[in-house]
C-alpha cells in the first residue's frame, strides 16, 4: 500500500518536475514569474488530444508532436507580447500581467478551439494493469515515470554539452556579460521559453492520459509553482526534485492526514522554504533575503 | 488682460493642480469635482436599478485597490494575497452578524481589526526580496483560501454563509443599494483623504523615497521593513473593512470571492489604472469591472478579449491610463510655465 502510494507519487512528481522545470528556467534566464506557464501544460495536453483521437497517431510521436507545438506557441508568446515588454524597459509588474493576460487568451482560445468538456484519451494510453511484487502498477504510469526521468536527464546533457544549452546557462547567470561575449541573449531567451514551452506540453500529454485534458486543466500545473520553489527558484535540478518530492508529500498527505488540505500543505512549505532557505532545499547560489 | 485669479504671474488653478500633483497639498480640484459628482450621481439614476447597485460593489472594491496601491504602488511590495485580507474581514462580519448577533458597526470595526490581524501574519515574509515576496504572498492567499473553503464549522465550506442580516447603523437600514452606496462612498471619500494625508506627511516622504531607489532609501538610514509592515497594516485594515461592507452588501459569503484569482484581479486593476496613483487605482477599478460587465455581449468571446487587453495595456500602456493623463497635464503644465 505505502510502496504503490509512493510510486504513484513518483509518477505525479515527476510530472510536477517537468513543469516546474519549464517555470523554474524562464525566471532564470529573465527572473520572470510566468502565470502563462501552466497553460503551455493545458495545450500539450489538448494539442495531444487532437493527435491521439483524430489522427489516431502512436503514442511516442504524440508526446513529441504535442511537445513541439506546445513549445512554438511559448515561442510565439514570447516574441509577440513578452520581449517586447522587455526591451522597452517594462517593470517586472507589467510582465506578469502580461503572462496573466496571455494565460487568459490561451485558456480561453482553447476553450473556444476545443469546447469546454473534458476530453478522455483513448484506452491504449492507459494499457493492461501489471503486477508487481504485489503492487499493482498501470503500466502507463511507468512510461511516464521512465520518460519523465529520461526527459530530465536528456535535458541535463542539453545544457551542459550543447553550445545551445552552454550559452543559455551564462545569458541566464549574466545577460549583459554573456552579451558581449558574442551571445545572442535575444536568441537564448526564445530558447529557454521553448524548451519550457515544449516540457510543459509533455507534461500536459502525460497528466491528460491519467485524467483528461481541460481547457481548465492548467489549475493543476499553478502548484508546481509550489515545486519550483521547494526546489530553489531558477534552480533546474532542484525544481526536479521538488516536483517528485511535492508529488509524494500530495499523495501521502492526501491520504494519510486530509485531500483538503493537501495545498495548505503546499504552500504552506512554499512560504516555509522562502522564510528559512530561500535558495530552496538544494544548492545555495540565489538569495531571497534583502 | 492677465487674469485675476493669479500667484506669480501662475493660474491659481494650475498652481494648484501641480502642487497636488508634487504631494504638496492634499485634494487636486479634480478630485473635489469627481466627489461631489460622485455624491449627486444617485439622483441621476434609478434607485432600485442594477447601475447604482454595480456602483456600490465597485465602491467597496476601490477600497481594497486604494489599499493594494499603498502597499503596491507606494512601497513597491508585490502582494499577490491580498484577497486573502478581504475575505478574513468578510467572514469576520459574517459570521459575527449572523451568528453572535453583533450589530453592525461593531463587526465593522471587528473586520478592520481582522485585516490588521492578517496583515500581521503576511509580517514574517516582509524580509523576502521583491519576486520572492510575490510568491510568498501568492502561497499565503492560496492558504487562506483553503482555510476559508474546508474550516466548514465555521465557514460552512464552499457552500458559505447566506442570509446575513444587512448593515444598519444609527437606525438607519442600509438595504437598499441607494442607501449603501451613501454608506461606502463616504469610506472611499475618508479612505482617499487618509491616503492623501498619508502622502503629505513624512511617511509619506519616505514611501517616496523607496519607490523611487530601495538602496538610496536605505542608506541614509531609512528602516525599510518597518515602512514596508506599515504599508501592509494599513493595507490588509482597509482591506478587512472592504470584505465587511461586501458582506452585508451581497447578503452572502462563499470562498470563491477570496481565491487567488480575485488578488490577481486586483493587482490587474492596479496595473491598467496606473501603478502609484490613487485615482489611477480608482479609474483602474472601474476600468476592469465596468470591462467585465458590458463586455458581456462578447459571450464567449469575452475572457479573449479581456486578456487581450491586458497584454496591449502592458506593451503600450505600461503606466496604465493614469500615466496617459498625468504624462497630458505635465506636458500642459509645461507648456504653460514655458510661455
Amino acid at each position: 500500500m505505502l510502496l504503490g502510494q509512493i510510486v504513484y507519487g513518483l509518477v505525479i512528481g515527476s510530472i510536477y518536475s517537468l513543469i516546474a522545470i519549464g517555470f523554474s528556467m524562464v525566471f532564470q534566464a529573465i527572473g520572470l514569474l510566468n502565470f502563462a506557464h501552466q497553460e503551455f501544460m493545458m495545450l500539450g495536453g489538448l494539442i495531444g488530444y487532437t493527435l491521439a483521437v483524430t489522427l489516431n497517431l502512436p503514442a511516442p510521436l504524440v508526446v513529441l508532436l504535442a511537445g513541439l507545438g506546445a513549445g512554438c506557441i511559448a515561442v510565439a508568446i514570447e516574441k509577440v507580447g513578452i520581449s517586447p515588454i522587455r526591451h522597452r524597459g517594462g517593470a517586472e509588474i507589467n510582465l506578469i500581467i502580461a503572462t496573466i493576460g496571455w494565460g487568459i487568451i490561451l485558456s480561453n482560445a482553447a476553450m473556444l478551439t476545443w469546447d469546454a468538456y473534458p476530453l478522455g484519451y483513448p484506452q491504449r494510453f492507459q494499457g493492461k494493469p501489471l503486477n508487481l511484487g504485489g503492487i499493482s502498477i498501470v503500466p502507463q504510469n511507468l512510461v511516464i515515470l521512465g520518460a519523465g526521468i529520461l526527459l530530465m536527464i536528456l535535458l541535463q546533457l542539453f545544457f551542459k554539452r550543447t553550445w545551445t544549452g552552454q550559452s543559455m546557462r551564462a545569458a541566464a547567470e549574466d545577460s549583459p556579460t554573456a552579451a558581449l561575449m558574442g551571445i545572442d541573449t535575444d536568441r537564448t531567451v526564445s530558447w529557454t521559453f521553448f524548451i519550457s514551452g515544449a516540457l510543459g506540453g509533455i507534461a500536459g500529454v502525460f497528466v491528460s492520459s491519467i485524467f483528461y485534458a481541460s481547457f481548465e486543466m492548467g489549475l493543476i500545473g499553478l502548484r508546481c509553482f509550489a515545486a519550483a520553489v521547494l526546489g530553489g527558484f531558477g534552480n533546474i535540478v532542484g525544481a526536479m526534485f521538488g516536483g517528485l518530492i511535492l508529488g509524494i508529500i500530495e499523495t501521502l498527505g492526501a491520504t494519510y492526514i486530509s485531500s483538503a488540505y493537501k495545498d495548505v500543505i503546499a504552500y504552506g512549505i512554499v512560504i516555509v522554504i522562502l522564510l528559512i532557505r530561500p535558495t530552496g532545499i538544494f544548492a545555495a547560489r540565489r538569495t531571497g533575503l534583502t | 488682460m492677465r487674469p485675476r485669479f493669479t500667484y506669480g504671474g501662475e493660474l491659481f488653478l494650475w498652481r494648484w493642480l501641480r502642487l497636488t500633483m508634487a504631494n504638496r497639498y492634499v485634494i487636486s480640484p479634480f478630485a473635489i469635482i469627481t466627489m461631489l459628482a460622485a455624491l449627486l450621481l444617485p439622483l441621476l439614476l434609478d434607485p432600485f436599478g442594477f447601475l447604482i447597485l454595480f456602483l456600490d460593489n465597485i465602491l467597496v472594491f476601490v477600497l481594497l485597490t486604494l489599499g493594494l496601491q499603498l502597499i503596491l504602488g507606494y512601497a513597491g511590495i508585490l502582494n499577490l494575497g491580498h484577497a486573502a485580507f478581504f475575505g478574513l474581514g468578510a467572514y469576520t462580519s459574517a459570521i459575527l452578524t449572523k451568528t453572535l448577533g453583533v450589530p453592525f458597526p461593531l463587526a465593522f470595526l471587528a473586520s478592520t481589526l481582522m485585516g490588521l490581524l492578517g496583515g500581521l501574519l503576511m509580517c514574517p515574509i516582509i524580509r523576502l526580496r521583491d519576486v520572492y515576496f510575490a510568491m510568498a504572498s501568492f502561497a499565503f492567499g492560496i492558504v487562506a483560501y483553503v482555510v476559508f473553503s474546508e474550516w466548514r464549522e465555521l465557514t460552512n465550506g464552499h457552500i458559505g454563509i447566506r442570509a446575513i442580516p444587512p448593515a444598519r447603523l444609527a437606525g438607519i437600514d442600509f438595504t437598499s443599494s441607494l442607501n449603501f452606496y451613501y454608506l461606502v462612498l463616504p469610506c472611499v471619500i475618508v479612505l482617499y483623504l487618509v491616503f492623501r494625508l498619508l502622502l503629505i506627511s513624512p511617511f509619506g516622504t519616505s514611501l517616496n523615497a523607496i519607490r523611487q531607489s530601495e538602496l538610496a532609501a536605505r542608506s541614509v538610514g531609512m528602516h525599510l521593513a518597518a515602512i514596508k509592515v506599515k504599508t501592509i497594516l494599513i493595507g490588509a485594515a482597509a482591506a478587512g473593512a472592504a470584505g465587511s461592507l461586501i458582506t452585508h452588501l451581497q447578503g452572502f459569503v462563499s470562498p470563491e470571492l477570496f481565491n487567488w484569482p480575485q488578488s490577481i484581479t486586483l493587482v490587474t486593476m492596479m496595473v491598467i489604472g496606473g501603478i502609484g496613483s490613487f485615482p489611477g487605482a480608482i479609474i483602474g477599478t472601474f476600468a476592469i469591472q465596468f470591462m467585465s460587465e458590458y463586455l458581456r455581449f462578447l459571450v464567449e468571446y469575452k475572457m479573449l478579449i479581456y486578456g487581450g487587453v491586458l497584454v496591449f495595456f502592458m506593451i503600450f500602456l505600461p503606466k496604465g491610463i493614469a500615466g496617459v493623463v498625468r504624462a497630458l497635464v505635465v506636458a500642459a503644465l509645461e507648456r504653460r510655465s514655458a510661455r
